[in-house]
């Protein structure tokens, strides 16, 4: 394996396991403290 | 009285149905042999580019189109499109797809899936261990399925007995509901299913170079082979179109499932941070644990020339020939055969009660039939609907559904519902109603993507399939002359069913009209 694939391999890695992980850690512990309009939409 | 609407328990619970969904065998079976196929590190970089502008746009599309038709009590695409389009009478018919793409997978995928709890079974009672050459792997699958007669099973009795023991088990979540049923067997099946694949791929990788003989025929030369990028084919637009495919059968977008999953949902509910979990898991699933497992393990024991032929012999012969004959090499090797085929098992099941899921929540919404009821109804009809793939699978019917399902409708489905809501619904009041009760703001760049390049992908990637693959499909071309009548036959039982599907959407609305009028 050359070590642009390994770059390439690591980032894609840790790319889609730091959005699995910052989703489902929102998901299960976040409190929804984004501020929204009355309509509740995200300010 | 009036009928309490089915919601979902969990926040976590609707996000692991979804991505349950999106998790199948597609992930460990077409995606290898799809990233195989063009050679080493040409599949990738399309890949990754296309779930960017088609994947995850076509997800959040989804999610607030279903979010948005549940408002309006409706599960299911014909409603959730009339929803959208309500000045437009004839907009409930384009969504009828989304109900007949589904229906039609479910009557092979539920066969296919009960291949692997019966090569699950196989493992792990050493009788896949007994088998020492890949031909004897072919006659096992092949005298399993009917097609060969070599001795091994009595007649096609045992493959049809897994199939009765697969169907009563889909059936039996389905009758369950969304909280009591789906809900339940997604939060246990999808944690299982990716700490079965974790294991499988911790097990591959570390096998190293297990060959004295051929020291580079590594699993890490194996993970370069997916990974060491080959900008060449970047030119090649067969890649392309083969990598945007992939991610789109992958996400199960376009066939109408996440639309009826997501009209559960309550309307302060979040949409985009849970699709892109859903998406994300599914990527973890297929690119991390697929791309480790399957990849990795073909090139250890058959080498980088072999591989490419390998994935040209098709998804089947990859996963119920190729693999087998791997693990049958390690020690242990039937507790992994195992571990694999009950990943692939977990995998199918999550995904084939989410494809019973429109139909029944069609029946519900449309018919005010209560769930237990429209359950049988489903029931009945999948169980005499699923006979042909199962009785005729020599005579290319199941290849025929997997086109008409896996292919034609879910792509126009996708295309029709991203028009509708981007350009007929607006991208604004889209945009407004995707962020509405979101946990998360989706970069102002995707509305953009959106409106202009998932449409325009959708379209380029309809008109490719069709030039290139579909016209000689649909014609019948390369078809040996004595499985015509069959093929004629499946493609008229087809037709029937839209027809009726069609006089179905025309007496809910019609009935729906009446009630308004007294």
């Amino acid at each position: 394996m050359t070590l642009g694939g390994w770059i390439f391999m690591l980032l894609i890695w840790g790319a889609i396991l730091s959005v699995v992980i910052y989703c489902y850690s929102r998901i299960i512990f976040g409190a929804d403290e984004t501020p929204r309009d009355d309509e509740g939409i995200l300010k | 009285m009036e009928k309490v609407r089915q919601r979902w328990g969990t926040k976590l619970g609707v996000v692991l149905a979804v991505a349950g969904s999106a998790v199948g065998l597609g992930n460990f079976l077409r995606f290898p042999v799809q990233a195989a196929k063009y050679g080493e590190g040409a599949f990738m970089i399309p890949y990754l580019v296309a779930l960017v502008l088609v994947g995850i746009p076509l997800m959040w599309v989804e999610w607030t189109a279903g979010r948005f038709g549940g408002g309006f009590e409706h599960s299911s695409a014909p409603g959730v499109f009339q929803s959208l389009w309500r000045k437009n009478r004839f907009a409930k018919y384009l969504g009828i797809g989304g109900i007949f793409g589904p229906f039609l997978i479910y009557m092979y995928y539920v066969y296919i899936e009960s291949w692997c709890l019966a090569f699950a079974y196989y493992s792990i009672t050493g009788q896949l261990s007994n088998i020492t050459s890949s031909h004897g792997f072919i006659s096992f699958l092949t005298d399993y399925q009917g097609l060969s007669d070599a001795g091994t099973f009595a007649g096609t009795i045992p493959s049809f007995v897994f199939f009765l023991i697969t169907f009563f088990l889909n059936i039996s979540v389905t009758y369950f509901g969304i909280r009591g049923g789906i809900e339940k067997l997604c939060n246990i099946a999808m944690p299982l299913l990716l700490f079965f694949g974790l294991v499988l791929a911790v097990r591959v990788i570390t096998l190293f170079a297990p060959d004295p003989l051929h020291p580079d025929w590594s699993s890490i030369n194996g993970l370069g082979f997916l990974w060491n990028a080959d900008f060449s084919a970047l030119k090649s637009a067969k890649v392309w179109v083969a990598a945007t495919g992939q991610i789109f059968f992958t996400l199960s977008v376009g066939m109408g499932v996440i639309l009826t999953y997501s009209s559960y949902l309550r309307k302060s509910d979040d949409v985009a941070l849970s699709g892109l979990a859903a998406a994300s898991t599914n990527e973890f699933a297929e690119v991390f644990l697929a791309g480790s497992i399957v990849i990795p393990a073909a090139f250890i024991f058959f080498g980088p020339q072999d591989i490419v032929g390998i994935a040209e012999s098709g998804a089947f012969n990859l996963g119920f020939v190729t693999m087998p004959q791997i693990f049958n090499q390690l020690p242990v090797g039937a507790l992994f055969g195992f571990l694999w085929f009950f990943m692939l098992f977990l995998a199918g099941i999550t995904s084939s009660i989410s494809i019973a899921q429109p139909s029944v929540a069609f029946l519900e919404d449309e018919f005010k039939i209560k769930r237990q009821k429209a359950v049988k109804i489903f029931g009945v009809a999948a169980f005499l609907l699923c006979q042909p793939a199962i009785w005729f699978l020599h005579k290319g019917v199941l290849d025929d559904l997997d086109f008409w399902g896996a292919n034609f409708v879910i792509v126009l489905g996708a295309t029709l519902e991203i028009i509708l809501l981007a350009w007929v619904f607006g991208i604004g009041k889209a945009w407004d109603e995707l962020h509405l009760g979101s946990k998360l703001r989706v970069p102002r760049i995707f509305k953009f993507v959106i409106k202009y390049i998932t449409p325009t992908s959708l379209i380029v990637l309809l008109g490719w399939w069709f030039a290139t693959e579909w016209w000689d499909v649909i014609t019948m071309k390369g078809v040996p002359d004595e499985n015509i009548p069959y093929i004629l036959g499946t493609r008229l039982v087809l037709l029937a069913i839209l027809l009726l599907l069609a006089i179905l959407v025309w007496l809910a609305w019609r009935k729906r009209k009446m009630k308004e009028t007294y």
